[in-house]
């Protein structure tokens, strides 16, 4: 804490994203007045996003949710009531008490979205509680990956920015902007600045793309093809690593021959990328040492998405760049007790983990405690193969995130009993029969970065009190304790996570004052104890994988809604397209009634090449709906030749805070309107709903 | 000798996060309206033999002989010693000219104070040895302050390989 002027500084942890970045915090008279990066921080240096630097507009909005509400009215009527912590509690767990004696707990689904760093507490409640069902992003984000590279390779490989890589291959990812997890735009910044070969795989021209080296612009959604297509050149020149794959790597031979199906003539048929382009940035990766993969969300979020983390994996492998000094890494953990431990997976019983929706189907996900939200939407609707009562949301807004969100929103508006913790009332919480007040990350104590895999681990500090609002971490602690839990709940969460510090022989008040742990870096741990997996070797084919009945080799996978897989429907739905384009001042859903932000990015934005905006009568700026065989949304249209004019791509995570009616305009814009959460559309492993690419029309609203 | 401190932009390394805009903001507690420094998308278009998107940044340049300074009928504008271009907000009137006289479209008008606003080059940060918020901020590093006489020099390489010990390596 340094002081001057009358004014305290603290040293935090941003989460206004997923955070990770050093802030100082800057307090007078008991009110934050300022937040800044902090200089000393090794993950920002100081700098920070407008979202991170906009947080003071969230903490102190007007319409934050800062007490326990109560539906006073119908469903979405808009009708609250002032409640008691204590009242929405005991509503809470009396409820719970009635439902598990009748329909067992899993019939209360646990949820969030992408978590503001409370997945070990979630996950500690709900497998105490004995529900197998916790629904997330994970099945699409951040833990399809992990899940896909855990069975490959044991370990998720992260770019290694410190270790200056002479190739830097940007994957379906925007990073200067958006992206988080283990990753800042300052990493970026670095690359460019060292003058690093830059390659960039994305159907649209960014910035990146286009300061790239090769910019390879892909039909959407055909990234694992493109993928095997490089693998395919690097195999067949003999670029690869020799030593590595001999010694490394398990199932070779088959995995050639796969690879071998995918000649660059047929990969530039499927992808649209020029042969000569795919091989010149085969050639550049694999010749360029050391190499690493920026790998983004994009890839996750289709039919391919366990097969596309799968190939990319096998790239770093098969070209030595598994972690290695610049390659794609893995970080040596801080020495702290993991979110898998703290979550007492452990705890929950085999037979009620058998009970998980879908968890027969999609055994991938199975294994990472994730169910795929359809199969929750489902058993709401049908109730088969059993009903789900309650749904405990914290923040998430699946209305607006989740693929089919017309179902989502009849699902949420049918379950008997809906709880939703948030910062506002989102179109989500207005469904509710409880809402709870969440903290913001500058009104709790917690470890920041602690899911992430970037070797560190930072205190977050609370630094304000906005109303009766708990951290999450206090919600589940207290619930848990009134469910019967009590043995292994604490009396505070900072004895929690006194817990989780206890093997760095740390506590809580030791850890608050420090700038960050860190876990003693190592390089290439493979050659003392191999690699995590059942051969102890990269499983390019993956034992695992048969054993489950999947195909154990990566394969491309036809996007299931494409003019190639559906030309009767590519017929009144000419366009790909690309959902999900991202802003730099949102996070998903989130920020839209922050005014520094809204300012910047008042409208959603669909990009559609001018050549195209020409033969629907489009100009620069207008309304435009845009309609796939499930309904339509509006969006204002951006003419850019930085996107193929076969493809359209559109913005996603809108809807309308400013819209005084309980709906806030969820539909008008909200992309998942028009997404399909059609199980034939999913990653057979993982479940993961195609939020990505599909078909649409467009034309101008006329006014 | 005293200083003339100016603040540039290497357009090229600018993503277009929007960064710099909310730092300026929070540090000037600015409602919606007054974009001292401002963002905006340029191209896509052919650079270097190939489709590029590029930004530009708009914010004030503190001229040497500032044409707001010139037509401001109650000589509100000054141009310190240092460089900085300043409205004296006790004088300001509110009459606007100086907001058509710039040629860079970067002057403001506060509606709630009913006077002119620009970038003062977050003057009471320098006096405490600081960079402007903006500077700090900006994750690309392509907002570059200092003295006029070398700044302009430092942008020839990246500020990321000069300002920290732990990227020169």
């Amino acid at each position: 804490m340094i002081e001057s002027n009358g004014e305290q500084i603290i040293r935090s942890n941003c989460r206004g994203c997923h955070g990770g970045c050093g802030v100082l915090v800057h307090i007078k008279d008991g009110r934050i007045t300022k937040l800044e990066g902090d200089p000393e921080c090794p993950t920002n240096h100081g700098t920070m996003c407008g979202k991170g630097l906009a947080y003071l507009q969230l903490v102190y909005h007007p319409d934050r949710v800062t007490y326990p509400l109560k539906s006073a009215g119908k469903k979405g009527e808009g009708k609250w009531q002032r409640i008691s912590w204590d009242e929405a509690l005991d509503t809470i767990v009396n409820k719970y008490k009635e439902i598990i004696p009748k329909h067992g707990p899993e019939a209360i689904v646990i949820g969030q979205g992408t978590s503001r760093d409370y997945a070990g507490f979630l996950y500690r409640f709900a497998n105490l509680l004995g529900t197998p069902n916790v629904i997330t992003a994970g099945h699409m984000c951040y833990i399809s990956r992990l899940g896909a590279t855990l069975i490959t390779c044991g370990f998720m490989p992260i770019c290694d920015y410190n270790g200056h890589p002479n190739c830097v291959m940007v994957w379906g990812s925007n990073i200067v902007w958006t992206h988080t997890d283990e990753y800042k735009a300052e990493n970026m910044s670095r690359v460019l600045a060292e003058g690093a070969k830059l390659i960039v795989i994305d159907p649209r021209l960014t910035y990146l793309a286009g300061r790239a080296d090769i910019w390879l612009q892909l039909r959407p959604g055909t990234d694992t093809a493109l993928a095997l297509g490089m693998a395919n050149v690097i195999i067949s020149e003999g670029l690869y690593d020799k030593g590595f794959v001999e010694k490394y790597t398990y199932g070779w031979d088959k995995f050639v021959e796969r690879v071998k199906e995918y000649p660059l003539d047929k990969v530039e048929r499927i992808t649209w990328v020029p042969a000569e382009k795919i091989r010149d940035a085969a050639r550049l990766y694999a010749e360029t040492k050391p190499a690493c993969i920026q790998w983004g969300v994009a890839i996750e979020q289709t039919i391919n998405c366990t097969d596309s983390n799968r190939i990319l994996t096998d790239l770093m492998a098969i070209t030595g760049n598994l972690d290695i000094p610049g390659g794609n890494v893995f970080f040596t953990p801080p020495p702290v007790r993991t979110i898998g431990e703290f979550g007492m997976h452990q705890e929950l019983s085999v037979e009620q983990r058998k009970k998980q929706l879908g968890g027969d189907t999609y055994k991938l996900a199975q294994i990472v405690a994730l169910v795929t939200p359809k199969m929750v939407w489902d058993a709401i609707l049908t109730s088969k193969p059993y009903p789900v009562k309650a749904i405990q949301l914290h923040g998430t807004n699946p209305v607006i995130t989740r693929a089919n969100a017309s179902e989502v929103y009849q699902a949420l508006s049918q379950v008997d009993f809906l709880v939703v913790s948030d910062f506002f009332l989102t179109p989500t919480a207005e469904l509710a029969d409880i809402v709870l007040p969440a903290a913001t990350w500058l009104e709790l104590n917690y470890i920041g970065s602690y899911y992430m895999r970037s070797g560190y681990i930072f205190p977050r500090k609370k630094i304000v009190q906005i109303g009766e609002c708990w951290p999450e971490h206090k919600m589940f602690n207290e619930l848990g304790k009134r469910l019967g839990q009590e043995q292994h709940w604490f009396d505070t969460v900072e004895d929690g996570l006194n817990y989780i510090l206890e093997p760095a022989s740390l506590t809580w008040e030791q850890f608050k004052d420090m700038p960050y742990v860190r876990g003693d870096m190592e390089y290439r741990k493979y050659e003392k104890k191999g690699f995590s997996t059942p051969t102890k070797k990269v499983e390019l084919y993956s034992t695992i994988f048969e054993e489950w009945g999947y195909d154990p080799l990566p394969r491309y996978r036809e996007i299931p809604e494409s003019p190639v897989s559906k030309p009767e429907v590519a017929r009144e739905y000419p366009y790909i397209l690309t959902a999900g384009a991202r802003s730099p001042v949102f996070f998903h859903s989130e920020h839209r009634m922050i005014p520094w932000l809204r300012e910047i990015h008042p409208d959603p934005v669909v990009e559609i090449h001018p050549r195209t905006a020409e033969k629907h009568g489009i100009k620069e700026g207008d309304w435009v709906f845009i309609e796939s065989p499930r309904g339509r949304i509006k969006q204002r249209a951006k003419l850019t030749t930085g996107i193929d004019p076969r493809v359209v791509a559109a913005e996603h995570g809108w809807w309308f805070p400013e819209v005084q009616t309980p709906d806030h305009g969820w539909d008008e814009s909200n992309i998942n309107i028009i997404t399909d959460n059609n199980p034939e559309g999913y990653d057979v492993a993982m479940g993961s709903t195609n939020l990505r690419v599909l078909l649409c029309k467009i034309y101008p609203v006329e006014e | 000798m005293t200083k003339e401190y100016t603040l540039i932009v290497n357009t090229k390394d600018c993503f277009g996060c929007n960064a710099c805009e909310v730092a300026c903001k929070q540090e000037h507690n600015l409602p919606i309206g007054p974009r001292l420094i401002r963002v905006y998308s340029d191209g896509p278009r052919e650079i270097e033999g190939k489709p590029q998107l590029r930004y530009e940044v708009a914010h004030c340049m503190h001229c040497s002989q500032p044409p707001c300074k010139s037509v401001c009928p109650v000589d509100a504008i000054t141009k310190r010693e240092d460089g900085i271009v300043l409205i004296n907000e006790e004088l300001c009137i509110g009459c606007k000219d100086c907001i058509d006289a710039c040629p860079l479209g970067v002057m403001h008008f506060d509606e709630k104070h009913g006077i002119a606003q620009k970038c003062d080059l977050c003057v009471d940060r320098i006096e405490l040895g600081l960079s402007p918020a903006c500077v700090n901020a900006c994750p690309g590093y392509c907002i570059y302050f200092g003295d006029v006489s070398e700044v302009s020099r430092r942008v020839g390489k990246h500020r990321l390989l000069t300002q920290y010990k732990d990227f020169s390596g």
